[in-house]
């Protein structure tokens, strides 16, 4: 290879692997479920670190330093890319069976081996630039972040634009142009001229010759409903949010109507299905001129609030197909404001099947907001009568715990204050949700609404609330003034005439409980009562299940796991208690140690071997402290980008806003910061760089986790792009300073003991990955404050790690 | 165990590898090599005999769990005539071959078209649940594999099932046939208007997914019939919802967790 690095291929090939893992991400959210998507994909991460072990073999080999194993890689990386997605979809991994079946944890392996392969070629083209041209690791790492800092935004513009089975071929393509790159940086022998344009001339043709069909799970709602003969697809629609995919069927119609009474007179009308990523289905009502097709909404236990008071103005919280709209509607309020996230819903609602649904989202009474809803609450508005919220989520999904990581800040305490906050003296918060036998999120949200009405100074609390069910479904009421003997009566009527059960209004006797639906115990009604009673901490804390009230800084309102009844549960396995555990949970333990595992044999002890046979004693201590060194770097510098990530969603609203604009100011300033080490470890020797660095890691991060929560509120009305702008100069500072300390240890290392660097690489990329994990089960447990702070006292101590042992007078 | 997981695993794959277009054969052939070296040339033996034994053997299972979920239940054991019949329905022949090692574990199996056929333990419950005598008359919605409709027609008079995939009902019907099941009769249609023909019914399993209890099933229940539906997931059964029309024509439901768990430590 030419003198000097390839730094704009190097960056070129970043940008292509940060886009494809982006892209991943969005693709097995289509193809499985989002927060399996999330974990496979981070475990095919491993590929960083399998590349590591592999480099540190080949290090002394002549050829290592030709130009065309450097553009094998990147030409690899491009067919991988795409023939590797291939490969996965098609194996038959299944979330649900791991418990059934002994033979879904290897289909789990083999899926993120197979996926890891492309980021194992990306890995070497970029490791071999380090071992090459260790001497220049801080300009080398600066192509790489901001390489990968263009590819987390690029990937945002192309999902904009392309279904996600053809992006795979940007990607694709993107990979080739950093062959092309290369070709031009280096010095290229006839051969590799020749396997650049043999390459390029394949994956063009493969590109022609087949679009990549997307393989579903056959347990997805959207495969399943697609097996019953004429259904089919009439509309389709993708963006970073999410794939919408419209269903028709004429001969079987669907009529889709959870929560619907037994004994309602009349039926939802002919119904088109909506999916998003082929699950979360609801339903697009047609309109029928001269019938009242909403009256079947009345029904439906969501339909409480439209009888407690008078009712003028409605906030719809999530649009889906639309049915909470009509709902509002059938009740004649003269102002019905919805608030949806994906613009791409509004609009097939309110254009595209404008004649299906009769006009009916075009009326003069309803407006749209094309907004989180904490981002909508966060701003004034006029009061709400009612505040309608549906967590009806997929049904199987949910029964199973799939969703037992996901966070989401609708549910929180905070949240609860705002929709408090927006109720006129007479509106009422009202939440419909599934069923859970044992209850699990009922209680949790009651929990949160007493937590919210206490801080609201809205008390006693008991005065508020309101919970009916029926066998499927339940609706909690939480009125911003006490419930009075007037609603107490309607919430009677309103339960005898649709065959629902009062599970907790104020004032209400024991008997009126468990009368329709019936329960081994009035769980709902008993629960209820003692999270109202002074007991309710013993109560929460006695549960089986985790019913503590989610915050913002725990925002996991799925997630009820205790390992004090795992031991029980798992007892229960065979005999019916498998739904009583949360899977999701245990899947992320278990990928953690299998990632542990995994990572010890592929990278740590092959190379310790390896290493210990060809270095001198002496050095083994020097070894392991880099060792220790590289996997803290690994971990606390992704424990402090996922936070960020989790928290700027608060202010961003969006997740995946959330997560361009992190990684772009992360990426891009920590690139800048490791280009400008190069000439501050000139000036002033490591040691002084290194912690500076870290004491400003330490500061910064500090101040923004405290400030958060200020910045965020005094600027919640600025338009997106302002946020989006100060969101990364917010994280510009630390960023820069995150971006120091692995090419100075790098640069050192390359110094002292230059054989170490691949495997150094590797290792780092293994902690990257275990970081991953661990920030989600520490988040979890600990809120993501805590998880800062474990990053800034694993940065201390690479500091320590650093000035003590690798730069101390005796090691240089 | 593990040879029928090795097994299963090496189907799984030459499967995936048949599906896939044969431009990606050379990168497949690795694992397929591998898979094929380490998966035994011989498959097990499977005999009737060893069946009947898996058989007995499951129901003594389900037998002993369910004396644990008595608390739900509100009996210790399952009626005799259920446990008879879930010993004599030969359970392999509703699965794919490649699962008949797991045929009578207890377990949910998966059976094609992203369906399955429910854990042996769940069917007993349900079975027992809806309390079917000789001369009832029974409809079923969602055929699946046709294993409950076989358990139903061992017990009840006539048994009605409908199923809306049809190449799923087709297999069903024929496998029910080819089993002598005679009082079974399978139609591929939209079970959310129940089979009015026939109609009343003694009792009603809906295993199809629903979002609300269609009001033509509730009308085809006979007075002090009773209907079943399992909610949940494919592979997980999370509760079991008994609704009860009684003689006056009025409508209860009765959700029951097929397992014996308290939720609050100190036996609330």
């Amino acid at each position: 290879m030419e003198a000097k690095p390839p730094y704009y291929s190097v960056f070129c090939i970043s940008a292509a692997a940060l886009a494809y893992e982006i892209l991943l991400i969005r693709l097995f959210s289509i193809i499985q479920w989002h927060h399996y998507a999330q974990l496979i994909i981070s475990l095919a991460l491993l590929g960083y670190g399998v590349s590591g072990t592999f480099l540190s073999f080949i290090a002394a080999k002549p050829w290592l330093n030709r130009s065309w194993f450097y553009m094998s890689n990147l030409v690899l990386f491009s067919l991988s890319a795409v023939i590797c997605f291939l490969l996965a979809q098609n194996l038959a991994f299944s979330p649900e069976e791991l418990i059934w079946d002994n033979w879904q944890p290897f289909l789990l392996l083999t899926l993120y081996l197979v996926l890891s392969i492309p980021f194992f070629f990306a890995a070497n083209a970029i490791g071999i630039t380090f071992v090459l041209h260790g001497e220049r690791a801080p300009h080398i790492y600066a192509a790489d972040l901001l390489g990968a800092s263009l590819g987390s935004v690029l990937i945002l513009i192309i999902l904009w634009s392309t279904f996600p089975n053809q992006a795979l071929y940007l990607i694709s393509a993107l990979g080739l142009c950093a062959l092309l790159i290369a070709m031009l940086e280096l010095s290229v022998e006839w051969p590799a001229k020749l396997l650049v344009l043999t390459a390029i001339s394949a994956c063009v043709l493969l590109m022609n010759y087949s679009s990549i069909p997307l393989v579903m799970s056959p347990y997805k709602d959207l495969t399943q409903t697609l097996r019953i003969s004429d259904a089919k697809i009439i509309s389709k629609h993708t963006s970073p949010l999410g794939l919408i995919q419209v269903v028709e069927n004429n001969v079987v119609p669907f009529r889709h109507a959870p929560g619907l009474s037994m004994l309602a007179n009349s039926l939802p009308p002919k119904q088109l299905a909506m999916f998003i990523d082929g699950g979360s289905m609801t339903a697009i009502d047609q309109h029928t001129p001269k019938i009242d097709n909403n009256a079947y909404l009345a029904h439906i236990s969501s339909a409480l609030p439209y009888h407690l008071g008078e009712n003028k103005r409605a906030l719809i919280v999530g649009v889906g197909g639309g049915s909470a709209i009509l709902q509002a509607q059938h009740h004649k309020l003269n102002t019905v404001d919805a608030v949806e996230s994906n613009n791409q819903i509004i609009d097939l609602l309110k254009n595209e099947f404008m004649q299906f649904n009769g006009n009916a989202f075009n009326q003069q009474n309803i407006h749209f907001y094309n907004d989180e809803i904490r981002g909508y609450i966060s701003q004034p508005h006029l009061p709400y009568d009612v505040i309608q919220i549906s967590a009806l989520n997929s049904f199987g999904a949910s029964s199973a715990g799939l969703y037992a990581l996901s966070e989401g800040y609708n549910f929180t305490i905070e949240a609860f204050s705002d929709y408090l906050n927006l109720l006129s003296p007479n509106g009422k918060l009202a939440i419909t949700l599934w069923n859970e036998l044992p209850p699990k999120k009922t209680l949790k949200l009651v929990a949160t609404a007493i937590a919210a009405l206490k801080n609201s100074g809205e008390t006693p609390a008991q005065n508020h609330l309101a919970l009916i069910r029926n066998w499927q479904t339940s609706t909690l009421i939480v009125k911003k003034s006490p419930i009075s003997n007037v609603d107490i009566n309607a919430i009677k009527q309103f339960c005898k005439l649709g065959l629902f059960d009062t599970a907790y209004y104020p004032g209400m006797p024991t008997h009126e409980t468990n009368r329709y639906n019936i329960l081994h115990q009035a769980y709902y009604y008993d629960a209820v009562k003692a999270l109202l009673s002074d007991n309710s901490n013993a109560f929460i804390k006695n549960y089986k299940y985790n019913i503590q009230p989610a915050t913002d800084d725990k925002p996991f309102a799925d997630h009820f796991f205790k390992w004090s009844a795992f031991p029980e549960l798992l007892d229960l396995l065979g005999k019916g208690g498998m739904p009583l555990i949360q899977w999701g949970y245990i899947l992320l333990l278990f990928t953690l140690v299998q990632a542990l595992i995994l990572g010890i044999i592929l990278i740590i002890l092959p190379l310790w071997f390896k290493r210990f046979n060809s270095t001198p004693k002496k050095h083994s201590t020097l070894v392991a402290n880099y060792l220790a060194y590289f996997v803290c770097l690994g971990l606390a510098f992704l424990f402090i980008e996922i936070v960020f990530i989790q928290k700027f969603i608060l202010f961003l609203s969006y997740p995946v806003y959330s997560s361009a604009a992190v990684l772009l100011a992360f990426l891009l300033f920590a690139g800048l910061g490791s280009m400008a080490s190069q000439s501050l470890l000139s000036r002033f020797g490591y040691n002084k760089v290194l912690n500076y660095a870290v004491f400003s890691i330490a500061i910064l991060s500090l101040i923004t986790i405290v400030t958060f929560d200020f910045i965020f509120t005094l600027l919640a009305a600025a338009p997106s792009p302002v946020k989006f702008g100060i969101s990364v100069l917010i994280i510009a500072p630390l960023a820069y300073c995150m971006g120091m300390p692995f090419p100075i240890g790098l640069k050192r290392l390359k110094e002292v003991l230059p054989s170490l660097v691949p495997w150094i690489w590797g290792a780092n990329g293994f902690a990257s990955v275990l970081s991953a994990i661990l920030a989600s089960i520490l988040a979890i447990h600990f809120g993501f404050t805590s998880v800062i702070i474990f990053a800034i006292c694993i940065y201390v101590i690479a500091a320590i790690i650093f000035t003590r042992k690798l730069c101390t007078a005796n090691t240089l | 165990m593990i040879t029928g997981n090795v097994m299963m695993a090496g189907k799984q794959f030459v499967a995936l590898v048949s599906k896939l277009p044969t431009k990606y054969l050379p990168l497949t052939a690795f694992f397929v090599s591998f898979l094929l070296a380490i998966t035994p040339t011989q498959g097990e033996e499977f005999s009737e005999q060893a069946f009947t034994k898996a058989r007995v053997s499951m129901v003594e299972t389900i037998a002993e769990e369910v004396r644990l979920t008595q608390l739900y239940l509100n009996k210790d054991a399952l009626d005799i005539p259920v446990l008879n019949v879930l010993r004599k329905v030969p359970r392999h022949h509703f699965v794919p071959q490649d699962l008949w090692s797991h045929a009578y574990e207890n377990r949910p199996l998966p059976i094609g078209f992203g369906q399955t056929i429910s854990q042996p333990y769940i069917v007993a419950i349900m079975t027992d649940l809806i309390k079917i005598k000789k001369n009832h008359r029974v409809l079923e919605i969602g055929t699946g594999s046709g294993y409950q409709a076989a358990i139903l027609a061992e017990l009840a008079k006539e048994v009605y099932s409908i199923e809306i995939i049809e190449a799923l009902g087709q297999q069903a019907k024929s496998r029910l046939a080819s089993l002598d099941y005679h009082n079974v009769e399978v139609r591929i249609a939209d079970g959310y208007y129940g089979w009015e023909e026939k109609a009343p019914f003694d009792a009603i399993i809906v295993t199809a997914v629903a979002s609300h209890v269609p009001p033509a099933l509730i009308k085809q229940l006979k007075p002090n019939g009773l209907m079943i539906m399992p909610l949940g997931s494919r592979f997980m059964t999370q509760q079991l919802v008994v609704i009860t029309k009684s003689s006056d024509g009025n409508l209860s439901t009765r959700q029951i967790l097929p397992v014996r768990f308290v939720p609050l430590t100190g036996g609330h």
